[in-house]
């Protein structure tokens, strides 16, 4: 049409045209990165003092409540917290209480750190992985007062009894805290359950702390638990696990990211102006 | 022997938790008692005879979901707004049945299926047409997040329902289906309690219904004495935290802690 | 250095899963990219069949592991929630179909007990003692300033009143006139903040699962380390 403005155009700019030019740059700068300085955020440098408070023997726990789909902001922070808990002189039990694609994530993380944790790290004795169990609030209940009744064997096969980590373990008070990576509410559960719930930790004399490294989106949520001290730590989606993999010193994939996730925001703050430039000068011409 | 009770700040959380259910039980026994109770007006609410309306000019079906809703209908966060959801859900297909609309409900939760089927099922027969109602195609099951979202969008596109009602607990499918239906053109009504989809459903529906709006909409159509009493009684325990907010906030401002000291006990 | 990459696979059936998976990727980004086709459709059928079978698989060693093996190991108490769970199947009976009711009821109204009973801690009182605890608690206002970094009490006193006005707006039964119309309606305007802040936080999190599957085309086409 002869009338059209460029901003007619680009109102009725097909949106695939977006995704595509989106997508270019998401992948662009993994092949040529642009090093773009990370600052820490302190929600995220609170989880990292927590993690260095492990004790050697100490055991905390990885609850992994995020699946495959969200490895972009999940995966990062929990290849960090392992190598973290490792480097501590930590032990480590894993499960999920989320997905049942858990048994492929952990697989991925251990294969991240296949040189630098796992080499020296024996499975039973330094962790122990007891896969995906069903039911949620009601499950973390349970494995708060006992964890053999939820879980009487880890993946293997080898009974919870026979393995040696879990020896004096069969409740929550034994577990210095859990890292939860969420994209849901799992990590309320451990709030509700575990931290605030009705049980005396005689055992310790402080309930298990709970940390969040889920899934940006949760960070606004997550913030009231935070502030309010029911999580000692946040680490909100790529961007603090970047943060987080430079206060651990293991630039992995979150610092890799953060120059295509940097890239994308540019690219979508100017078509969040051109939009609203577009919209004014247009409703300017109709009046 | 033990000791029964330790006064911390988990015994008055017990006291608030105590108080909250005298003052729903009160307020239900009164609105099952005649009182009368009533709610907020909501315009998503009066725009549903609007979306079905259009469905049956277009001779096209209404989609409708509840969301995730974590899987489970026993999901403390979710499972209320999966009811809330299933509630209007009942009123929608009454809608469909009178005009002849078909409605098609997608989900993955397992245990809400009985539910589902009787909800619907009733909204049929209050209609006088039972025959009408065939559980294999007005209701979806997916027993997964993702393949619910994906069978959720191959159908949008396939059947290009003239209406999409979004009422229950979402997750990151809100967007997802929110869109393929604006790609459509559906009229979209949207609702949710999980703030972190909320931006999403303002952004893509037509109308919205904000956090607990959903409850208070579910218990309009209704109608039910119980679920209005209980709304009533929830804005009471709402007025004694806005008290405890407003007192604190003052005290704090001139450097009193009591209040917080009788909190935590 | 970065650390944590590993190597690309070498085992042929792991080089195939790879390949498949970035189809069928590819073949579900076809709706957005392109519409609605037989390919996607194809790649839709699949996730709904596959995701189905792992969950059966998965259910029944839970059951198995949770259930069935303390069960034949002597706990019979167990023998309660497996006929509760049986009974759900009385769903697929038309005629029997009420049996499968009283394991929903049980399951919800025990779940939702459990959560209800820990929710007011968390999520009331340790927030309302959060919101009223002042940046140097016991000290008054007059006496913050030379102490507090003003940014702290600008976030107590936000964070107090957006609350406060945010919590009328959503009083059901009241409509909004009157002396409580002014605070219902900053209240909006507090919720719509919000909404910003969770739309920002939810964007960063798509971008990077974009992100991350770009990133898994390059690594499956071998152009930046697996």
């Amino acid at each position: 049409m002869s009338g059209q403005t460029i901003w007619d155009k680009l109102a009725r700019m097909d949106r695939r045209v977006f995704y595509w030019i989106l997508f270019i740059c998401l992948t662009v700068p993994y092949m040529t990165p642009l090093g773009l300085p990370i600052t820490v955020t302190p929600s995220t440098r609170s989880y990292y003092d927590g993690l260095k408070t492990i004790q050697p023997g100490e055991v905390v726990l990885l609850s992994i409540n995020s699946g495959v789909s969200a490895w972009g902001d999940c995966l990062p922070a929990m290849v960090a917290s392992v190598y973290q808990v490792h480097e501590q002189g930590g032990k480590l039990i894993v499960w999920s209480i989320g997905y049942n694609d858990c048994d492929i994530t952990w697989a991925r993380i251990k294969t991240l750190l296949a040189t630098n944790v796992f080499t020296d790290w024996v499975e039973g004795e330094d962790y122990v992985y007891f896969g995906y169990c069903p039911g949620q609030e009601t499950n973390v209940a349970l494995l708060r007062d006992n964890i053999r009744g939820v879980y009487t064997k880890d993946v293997r096969g080898v009974a919870t009894d026979d393995i040696p980590l879990m020896e004096d373990i069969n409740d929550a008070s034994k577990i210095k805290f859990v890292m939860s990576s969420d994209t849901g509410d799992a990590q309320i559960y451990y709030i509700r359950q575990w931290k605030n719930g009705p049980v005396n930790y005689v055992g310790s004399g402080q309930p298990p702390l709970v940390a969040e490294m889920g899934i940006a989106m949760n960070k606004s949520g997550d913030m009231v638990y935070y502030l309010s001290g029911d999580e000692f730590g946040l680490v909100a989606g790529s961007r603090g696990a970047a943060e987080l993999e430079a206060l651990v010193g293991l630039k992995g994939n979150a610092t890799i990211t953060m120059d295509s996730i940097s890239v994308s925001h540019v690219l979508l703050v100017l078509a969040i102006i051109l939009a609203n430039v577009g919209m004014f000068a247009t409703r300017g011409q109709k009046k | 022997m033990g000791v029964w009770i330790v006064l911390d700040t988990k015994f008055v959380a017990l006291l608030l938790l105590i108080a909250s259910f005298a003052l729903f039980y009160a307020y239900m026994k009164l609105a099952q008692g005649g009182m009368k109770i009533k709610v907020r007006t909501f315009p998503a609410v009066a725009a549903i005879p609007e979306a079905i309306g259009r469905a049956a000019e277009m001779g096209k079906p209404v989609y409708y979901s509840t969301g995730l809703g974590q899987l489970t209908l026993n999901n403390q966060l979710n499972g209320p707004q999966t009811l809330a959801g299933i509630s209007i859900l009942g009123y929608t297909t009454r809608l469909c049945a009178k005009s002849g609309v078909k409605i098609t409900y997608f989900t993955p939760i397992a245990d809400s299926l009985p539910l589902v089927e009787e909800t619907m099922r009733n909204a049929y027969l209050a209609e006088g047409k039972p025959e009408e109602f065939d559980p294999t195609t007005a209701i979806n099951f997916q027993n997964e997040q993702s393949p619910y979202l994906t069978a959720s969008l191959g159908w949008i596109q396939r059947e290009k329902p003239a209406s999409s009602i979004l009422l229950g607990g979402f997750y990151y499918e809100s967007v997802c289906i929110a869109e393929a239906g604006n790609i459509i053109g559906a009229m979209q009504i949207g609702g949710t309690a999980n703030t972190h989809q909320l931006p999403f459903l303002v952004a893509t529906c037509d109308y919205t219904l904000i956090m607990e709006e959903l409850y208070a909409a579910s218990a309009e159509i209704s109608g039910n004495p119980d679920v209005l009493g209980s709304l009533k009684g929830e804005d009471l325990l709402k007025f004694l935290v806005l008290a405890l907010l407003g007192i604190g906030f003052l005290l704090a401002l001139i450097g009193n802690t009591s209040l917080i000291g009788l909190l935590r006990l | 250095m970065i650390a944590n990459v590993a190597a690309y696979p070498s085992d042929p059936l792991v080089i195939l899963g790879i390949w498949v998976a970035l189809f069928l990727m590819l073949a579900i980004y076809s709706y957005p990219l392109y519409k609605e086709n037989p390919v996607y459709r194809f790649a839709e059928h699949i996730f709904v069949a596959t995701a189905l079978a792992i969950g059966i698989i998965v259910n029944l060693t839970s059951l198995r592991n949770s259930a069935w093996t303390p069960l034949v190991g002597g706990n019979y108490l167990l023998i309660i929630p497996i006929i509760l769970g049986f009974c759900m199947y009385f769903l697929l009976i038309p005629k029997q179909r009420w049996v499968s009711r009283y394991p929903i009821a049980i399951l919800v109204g025990s779940s939702l007990g459990l959560g209800i009973a820990s929710n007011p801690l968390p999520s009331i009182i340790t927030q309302v003692i959060s919101t009223i605890t002042a940046p140097k608690a016991g000290t008054a206002v007059w006496a913050w300033f030379p102490g507090s970094p003003t940014g702290d009490w600008f976030s107590f006193v936000f964070v107090a009143v957006g609350l406060i006005c945010s919590m009328t707006y959503f009083l059901l039964t009241y409509e909004h006139t009157g002396p409580v119309k002014p605070v219902t309606i900053a209240g909006r305007y507090f919720i719509m903040l919000a909404l910003g802040a969770y739309f920002g936080n939810t964007v960063l999190f798509r971008f990077s699962m974009l992100a991350e599957r770009g990133q898994y085309i390059l690594r499956v086409l071998g152009l930046v380390p697996y």
